[in-house]
């Protein structure tokens, strides 16, 4: 590896690290934190943004983007999931007026990687109803799972209707994980 | 291309790889790239060093970095949503009852446009009624609550004219929008067309009018009008306790809203022995068609009806004044289902009918343009969507508060007769005060006016 490779590696580990920190930061606050030059800095984050590692908020400074979110469900195997979650668990909780939370399984404990809240929720509502699913894997095993809070008391019917597609919903989470290569 | 750039898209590429497989060895992951083995070592090592990958005997894995990245990744999502709901407000969740039995499928744009800004082009069918005035002044609401995302919106009306409208969309993508949002006038018609945009890049996304069975699209955004039917003909059924005669008004023989609702209403209706179906003329649409119909039936009938299902409100408006004019008292007027505008809410509170509506909300205007800017963002995006509106009903009967908008509540007396509801843009708008500031709109008026619109 030359040189200004190792430099242009750097300054792009530099960046996603800065970036992971979670604060959106301008193009001049992430060339000052890395330590960059400005070409470099600009050239990186254009690049970086061409892939969908970083994003633009509304106000011009940058995030981590959607390429980000993915690798980080693939630190639990679940990348694949990533832009079908995106999409199919924010329109369950629009649709359900339910909080979805998705949790990532490794057989003994689950982590949560992401909540899409409804509009009433809180954190600190208690006594709501929580509906668990599974999303398995093409093998069958649990990688994750589903937890739909509902807060407004659903009835039986309600809450049936609500599980049944949650599980449909779920299905298709286990399936977008079957193009996925088998882990080495 | 310089090694530097090799480098850094050689990470990137490995990330990618990773976020598919998880994990992998390094000679597979190596040669699936198409790096050299050594530089791919010295590529992980440095990686390594900044926790962006792990490598160990079980091969090359996301790192710690992974999951900082995914907790701050959230942040920016959790923040993103806030700042949505701020400006676009709530989505009403589906119709009790009425939860879809699947979810939809899903799209994805062929090619990502790494663009900043976009130039988004709304082909509407024309604006012939007040729903459709409607509908382009929440298209164009969203379009000013998108600004940063947009470098210009160009709005085309076709006037009802499939021909027309095939013209506008070529010349709105001539003119280099990336991405359209159509309002069709003839879904099949256009079905080519759009299969050769989105074959191009460019998303398409269809609001109100589309559903027909395989037209592509990149998303359909509608509302559920079978749950409307169903929703408003179990109230009426309830309300009529199962049992007399209904008089049903629909709008349109081919038209797929009033079929859906239509059909739907008839499945719900069909569960009551005691029930009997009376179906007057299809009123087009048309308040005094709908009059003319409720006329006659009351004529044939003797006005014995339990129970009258519309499917919209201008037939519920029309129905409501001929039973007015056939001297029915108020409060003698049989429940009605229908409402969509400010008169059938008037009608219904002010002679004491029971009504109940599901309004078909133009609010799927700003929904169907948020989904067209996340498509050209490369989101994946439901390739079908409903749009939901709450029961509004009159005070009474079995409703359950709460799952309800009371008409009284609902009903605006110092608004216009025609005034849509349903558009997402607040309780203080009005179609005659409407003005709106987002790129290519130079002097903040609309793209749709009023007059010379019938309600």
């Amino acid at each position: 590896m030359s040189v200004t490779e190792a430099a242009g590696l750097a300054a792009f580990s530099r960046i996603l690290a800065e970036l992971s920190e979670g604060r959106p930061m301008s193009i001049n606050e992430l060339i000052a934190a890395c330590e960059l030059r400005r070409s470099t800095g600009f050239d990186m984050v254009r690049r970086m943004e061409a892939r969908g590692f970083v994003s633009r908020t509304t106000d011009g400074r940058y995030t981590l983007g959607p390429a980000g979110g993915a690798f980080g469900y693939a630190a639990f195997g679940l990348g694949q999931l990533y832009e079908a979650a995106q999409a199919l668990l924010a329109w369950l909780r629009d649709e359900a007026d339910a909080t979805v939370v998705l949790e990532a399984s490794d057989g003994a404990t689950y982590t949560n990687l992401q909540t899409w809240s409804a509009p009433w929720f809180r954190r600190d509502l208690t006594g709501l109803s929580a509906l668990l699913v599974s999303v398995a894997a093409p093998d069958g095993q649990e990688v994750a799972r589903l937890r739909l809070l509902t807060g407004r008391h659903p009835d039986d019917r309600a809450v049936e209707e609500t599980l049944a597609l949650a599980r449909k919903v779920a299905a298709r989470l286990g399936e977008a994980l079957m193009d996925a290569a088998p882990a080495a | 291309m310089s090694s530097q750039r090799n480098g850094v898209d050689a990470a990137m590429d490995l990330m990618a790889a990773l976020v598919k497989q998880s994990r992998g060895s390094g000679v597979d992951l190596a040669a699936q790239l198409g790096v050299p083995r050594a530089s791919f070592y010295r590529l992980t090592r440095m990686m390594e060093r900044y926790g962006i990958v792990r490598c160990g005997r079980d091969g090359i894995a996301p790192g710690p970095l992974a999951r900082a990245m995914l907790k701050a990744h959230k942040v920016a999502l959790e923040s993103e949503e806030k700042r949505q709901r701020t400006l676009f407000g709530d989505h009403a969740p589906a119709l009790p009852g009425a939860l879809p039995a699947e979810p939809p499928p899903l799209a994805r744009p062929a090619r990502i446009n790494r663009r900043r800004r976009f130039r988004i082009g709304f082909a509407n069918r024309g604006l012939t009624n007040a729903w459709q005035v409607a509908l382009v002044h929440s298209v164009e609401f969203a379009a000013s609550r998108h600004f940063e995302d947009l470098e210009a919106v160009t709005v085309m009306h076709a006037d009802d004219d499939a021909r027309l409208q095939e013209e506008q969309i070529r010349q709105m993508v001539a003119d280099g929008a990336d991405g359209v949002l159509v309002s069709a006038v003839s879904p099949r018609r256009l079905a080519p067309l759009t299969e050769e945009l989105i074959a191009a890049g460019k998303p398409v996304v269809l609001v109100d009018r589309g559903g027909v069975p395989d037209m592509p699209c990149t998303s359909f955004v509608t509302s559920n009008n079978c749950a409307i039917g169903q929703v408003t003909a179990e109230w009426l059924a309830h309300r009529i306790k199962g049992r007399g005669r209904v008089l049903m008004l629909w709008g349109h023989v081919d038209a797929e809203l009033s079929q859906s609702r239509d059909g739907a209403a008839r499945r719900v209706l069909s569960g009551y022995p005691d029930i009997e179906v009376v179906t007057a003329d299809a009123t087009n649409f048309d308040r005094d068609a709908a009059h003319a119909a409720a006329t006659a039936a009351i004529a044939r009938h003797g006005g014995e009806f339990a129970g009258v299902w519309c499917d919209s409100g201008l037939n519920s408006v029309g129905s409501i004044a001929a039973f007015l004019d056939a001297k029915f008292e108020a409060g003698r007027i049989p429940p009605h289902t229908g409402g969509d505008i400010n008169l059938s809410y008037k009608l219904a509170v002010g002679a004491r009918v029971p009504l109940a509506s599901v309004d078909y909300p133009p609010a799927m205007g700003i929904r169907a343009f948020s989904v067209l800017v996340a498509a050209l963002r490369g989101a994946t995006v439901p390739a079908y969507l409903d749009v939901w509106s709450r029961l509004v009903a009159t005070r009474g009967g079995n409703v359950p508060q709460g799952m309800v908008i009371w008409a009284d509540q609902r009903v605006r007396w110092d608004m216009p007769d025609d005034l849509v509801f349903g558009t997402g843009l607040g309780p203080s708008y009005t179609p005659e005060a409407f003005r709106v500031n987002y790129p290519g709109n130079m002097r903040n008026r609309s793209a749709a006016s009023r007059q010379g619109v019938d309600a």
